[in-house]
């Protein structure tokens, strides 16, 4: 018998919402039917970097079917450096408006002009095409080296340094004198193409602005408190008047935290008393939502003899795309973060080019970052004769290292992953044959905290109602549930949660971070003991006791015993339901390390690269359900290895994208990959209850360095950008 | 803007007759006409296999399909799989072996795995992955999902002899 | 006293000074004491895209956040994820 200290924690129950979702009722965004709806469709600009001279709606909004027409000039007068505060980051309201309709410019391809509701998505598409736009096109400018040379077109006036927006720089101890003591120094340089998040479900929204003033937001978003609070900053609204109702979600990796379409549907239904739905096509998503930055990144690292790093360079720079926010922070923080180094310099370019406005995606700015210092490691590895995850090991950070941008580690599970890394069975089996290389990388996030609440409500039968506001997107329901269920000593299955509306529940930051399962988590076990509480004492009402415990699930008070479903039947006569409620916004999300090893095999023909095996490792602190940890784990793997081996934003020297499809933009399929075992590694977090670390980003940074590191061994060279697609491959 | 036309069609082990533009592609209306909405759209051109249906005996991406090219048709859904509350073995096999996260891919996979099933009642990984590799899913990796297609077919079938 | 590390970026206004010790109860309080003898430096400390970390933790009270005397205070990218 295992002597796990948990009932409920570690077991895999089905999840709450699964029926729903094999049987097709579960309801996305774009399943939402209303009364009277009517179907919205925007016009997207087909330059990169062009002046808007003239823009004439009129015979779109005369056409017959045609409800409402809007263009920026329907957003309500602001002053134009006003910041908007979503408590997860901030953002000028001028940048946020800018993306949602342009004016006076279009900054990228694909970038929104005008919107149009009619009848139906058809005649919206017509109506969309009679819009007239006289557009002066500028000169554009398409990756941050570019748009940091002298005299490259100028995307805004005002920023920091030309196309700059934003310069990063994170010092410590010397770096001359460390790379002296180094008898080994490796200098390489990195781009990275655009990527896109891929979820499968396109952005959607569908409003209603009511007569009494009041809007009403159907949509598929990460945070339905961030969607409530930019469309009401977009709308210049009090927060009260928006109410968003987060609608199943068919993905998002972090791109479905901006808002794209929910304020035109809002100025859309305003115009036309009615419900305005609007829902992307696949080329709206790829070309009008943020992708993840590209990027160049130069890094040098010093190592000494004992394979102790002596100095450590790294020189980032990203394409936020048409407004600032390249994720290059994030980058800057991560890109040594493994590691134990006393002497560094970091610099990090947050640079605006002609590309759609860049979004988060999973780990946002750490893949390419850990692309070069992984492979810089690789090489020195080589070099020195050390296995390289034993650099590694000697090298790794633990609590109390010091990271270059300031703070000290807390518990963190580098070595553990490493260690587990070495002893796994794959890393032991041999390789099958020729042309096949195994490459090795490990990779490291915060993760945050954020605000969350949760309300349970016990039911005569002893089981709960769970209400919550963080939507699921990957079985959160449950890992939640369960979390109430331990508490509570009862079955995953007799909690029933619920994610409701912004009206229905205390704010809760996104689904994202991963920071769900760790602070709605929190929330949840919070509440979960304010039950306990309340139930202790209805206990001991009804045994006239001073003193009631409560343990494994049973009140008891000296010879008294009651389980939590008998006390829970007994409520009504003890004094009246028992509602436990909480709201947290927690420190110690503690970080997440996560590691890959994949085989690899090149055909020397045609450059096409098999994947063969596939082991991700990664601290989960305590893994809640383990199969949605494991299912984390597979799917950050997958999209690290697209990312690695195929996927890119393929811009002509006008700025479009030419790939706009899933046919050319070419995502890993089901024969792409192989099983991709995992290994859950639990050093637990002292931030929560449980031990949680989030799992749901470390897992995509390995990937693209562990995929280079394979292809070096499987060809003999080594690539410096990515993706390495058959034709990077037969060119070197 | 064309007349509609009525096309008569059996969904589900149901007759049924509903009015489209010629325009309209099947997946649309199946949607937005007949209220099916469990068949997704992941992006109208045929890429991504969330909109899969059985169309007469093959299995089709709906969103290439127009409305009235289903005239006597006999059509399945996602919403046609479980009989009555009991869930199909397939459908079981995805929650058991948690091969759905976000879901919105789950019901075309759940259509064309079904469709395999019938054709190799015992599927090799080869043969699994070759046949679902029409249908996108972008957070499992397809593990899970591999996993459940086999275990359903040892339920459906039993082990291989 | 409780020592406040100064961001690289900022450094430059400082001499090259990369911490400061200053005396409070919060973080609200040593900058004030450290406005005292740096007229403005506050303004580059807090930032949108800064987070405020007292020992090693990013505090969701920022300047609220009580210190010790031997505390460490940060101001690091603040980050929100995928
Ligand atoms: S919606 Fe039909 S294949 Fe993607
Ligand atoms: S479960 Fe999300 S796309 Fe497959």
């Amino acid at each position: 018998m295992s002597v796990t200290p948990y009932n409920v924690l570690g077991t895999r129950p089905i999840r709450h919402d699964g029926a729903d979702k094999v049987t097709g009722r579960a309801l996305y965004g774009a399943d939402l039917q209303l009364a009277r709806m009517v179907h919205g469709a925007i016009l997207r600009s087909p330059h990169a970097h062009a002046r808007i001279l003239r823009l004439d709606t009129s015979k779109a909004a005369a056409l017959p079917g045609v409800f409402a027409v809007v263009t920026a000039a329907d957003f309500p007068p602001a002053a134009a450096d006003k910041i908007v505060d979503f408590g997860e980051g901030d953002m000028l309201l001028s940048s946020l408006r800018g993306n949602i309709l342009a004016s006076g410019k279009v900054l990228y391809s694909g970038h929104a002009v005008a919107a149009v509701a009619a009848v139906n998505a058809h005649v919206a598409a017509e109506a969309v095409a009679l819009i007239e736009v006289d557009y002066e096109p500028l000169p554009c400018v398409l990756t941050a080296p570019a748009a940091m040379a002298p005299g490259a077109p100028l995307l805004h006036e005002g920023l920091a340094n030309g196309n700059v927006a934003e310069y990063i720089r994170h010092e410590i101890g010397d770096l001359t004198a460390g790379f002296a003591a180094a008898t080994v120094i490796v200098e390489r340089e990195f781009d990275t193409a655009t990527v896109h998040q891929g979820y499968i479900e396109p952005q959607n929204a569908t409003a209603f602005w009511s007569s009494d003033g009041r809007v009403h937001i159907w949509c598929s978003t990460q945070g339905s408190f961030v969607a409530r609070d930019a469309t009401a900053a977009v709308l210049d609204l009090p927060v009260s008047q928006v109410k968003v109702t987060p609608m199943e979600i068919g993905g998002g990796f972090g791109g479905k935290i901006n808002v794209y379409l929910e304020p035109v549907a809002a100025l859309l239904s305003k115009k036309s008393g009615r419900p305005v739905k609007i829902v992307m096509s696949r080329r709206d998503v790829f070309t009008g939502t943020g992708p993840t930055p590209g990027s160049r990144v130069r890094v040098k690292i010093g190592v000494d003899t004992a394979g102790k790093i002596t100095a450590a360079q790294a020189w980032l720079a990203y394409e936020a795309g048409a407004y600032p926010g390249a994720m290059v922070g994030p980058g800057a923080m991560t890109v040594f973060a493994c590691y134990d180094i006393e002497n560094v310099l970091i610099e990090g370019f947050d640079v605006v080019v002609n590309k759609p406005s860049t979004a988060a995606y999973r780990a946002p700015g750490a893949p390419n970052a850990a692309l070069a210092t992984e492979t810089i490691l690789d090489e020195i590895a080589e070099k020195l004769g050390i296995d390289p995850l034993e650099l590694r090991l000697r090298n790794a950070a633990k609590e109390g290292t010091r990271r270059a941008d300031g703070p000290r580690y807390k518990r963190i599970g580098c070595v553990e992953v490493i260690e587990a890394m070495h002893a796994s069975a794959h890393y032991n089996a041999p390789l099958p044959g020729p042309h096949c290389g195994r490459g090795v990388a490990i990779g490291y996030w915060f993760n945050i905290g954020l605000p969350s609440s949760a309300t349970l409500s016990v039911n005569a039968d002893g089981t709960v109602n769970l209400i919550e506001g963080s939507t699921d997107i990957g079985g959160s329901r449950t890992s939640l549930s369960m979390q109430a269920a331990e508490v509570l000593g009862i079955r995953a299955e007799d909690v029933h949660p619920t994610i409701v509306d912004t009206d229905s529940v205390g704010y809760t930051g996104v689904t994202g971070g991963s920071r769900t399962t760790f602070a709605t988590g929190l929330a949840v076990y919070e509440a979960a003991q304010d039950v306990v509480t309340q139930m202790k004492a209805r206990a001991a009402t009804l045994w006239t006791a001073e003193e009631v415990d409560f343990s494994g699930g049973i009140f008891s008070s000296g010879p008294n015993t009651l389980t939590f479903a008998q006390l829970a039947a007994q409520l009504g006569a003890t004094g009246g339901p028992v509602v436990g409620s909480a709201a947290v916004n927690p420190r110690g999300a503690g970080g997440s390390v996560a590691g890959l090893i994949i085989d690899l095999k090149v055909d020397p023909e045609t450059g096409k690269t098999d994947v063969l095996r596939v082991t991700s490792v990664q601290d989960a602190g305590k893994a809640i359900h383990p199969a949605y940890v494991e299912g984390q784990m597979q799917g950050g793997t997958a999209q690290g290895i697209g990312w690695a081996l195929n996927e890119e934003y393929f811009m002509d020297a006008s700025g479009d994208m030419r790939n706009s499809s899933y046919l050319d933009y070419r995502m890993p399929t089901a024969l792409d990959l192989p099983m991709i075992d995992t290994i859950i590694v639990e050093v637990p977090n002292p931030g929560h209850p449980f031990g949680v670390r989030g799992v749901g980003e470390a897992n995509i940074i390995p990937p693209l360095p562990a995929v280079a590191n394979a292809l070096y061994r499987a060809i003999g060279r080594r690539l410096n950008s990515v993706p390495m697609n058959p034709a990077t491959i037969l060119n070197l | 803007m064309a007349p509609k036309v009525q096309v008569q069609t059996t969904i589900n082990n149901e007759p049924v007759q509903f009015l489209c533009e010629p325009r309209q592609s099947l997946l649309e209306c199946l949607r937005d006409v007949v209220g099916l909405t469990g068949t997704k759209e992941g992006c109208g051109d045929g890429n991504c296999g969330s909109c899969t249906i059985k169309l007469g005996d093959r299995i089709v991406t709906s969103c290439l399909v127009l409305g009235v090219e289903a005239e006597g048709e006999t059509i399945t859904t996602i919403e046609g799989l479980a009989h009555g509350n009991t869930l199909h073995p397939l459908q079981k096999a995805f929650l058991e072996h948690a091969a759905l996260q976000c879901g919105i891919c789950t019901p075309g996979f759940l259509i064309a795995a079904d469709a395999l099933l019938q054709k190799h009642p015992h599927p090799t990984e080869d043969q699994t992955r070759f046949w679902l590799s029409n249908n996108l899913c972008r957070c499992t990796g397809y593990d899970k999902i591999i996993r459940a297609v086999q275990a359903a077919a040892v339920e459906i079938h039993g082990a291989p002899q | 006293m409780a020592t406040v590390f100064i961001p690289t970026v900022v450094r430059p206004r400082l001499n090259g000074l990369a911490q400061l010790e200053a005396t409070g109860s919060t973080v609200g309080e040593l900058l004030i004491d450290l406005e005292t003898r740096y007229p403005g430096l506050s303004q580059h400390l807090l930032r949108p895209n800064l987070a405020i970390s007292v020992d090693d933790e990013v505090t969701p009270l920022g300047v609220l956040e009580p210190v010790r005397p031997d505390s460490e205070v940060h101001f690091i990218a603040a980050i929100s994820g995928g």
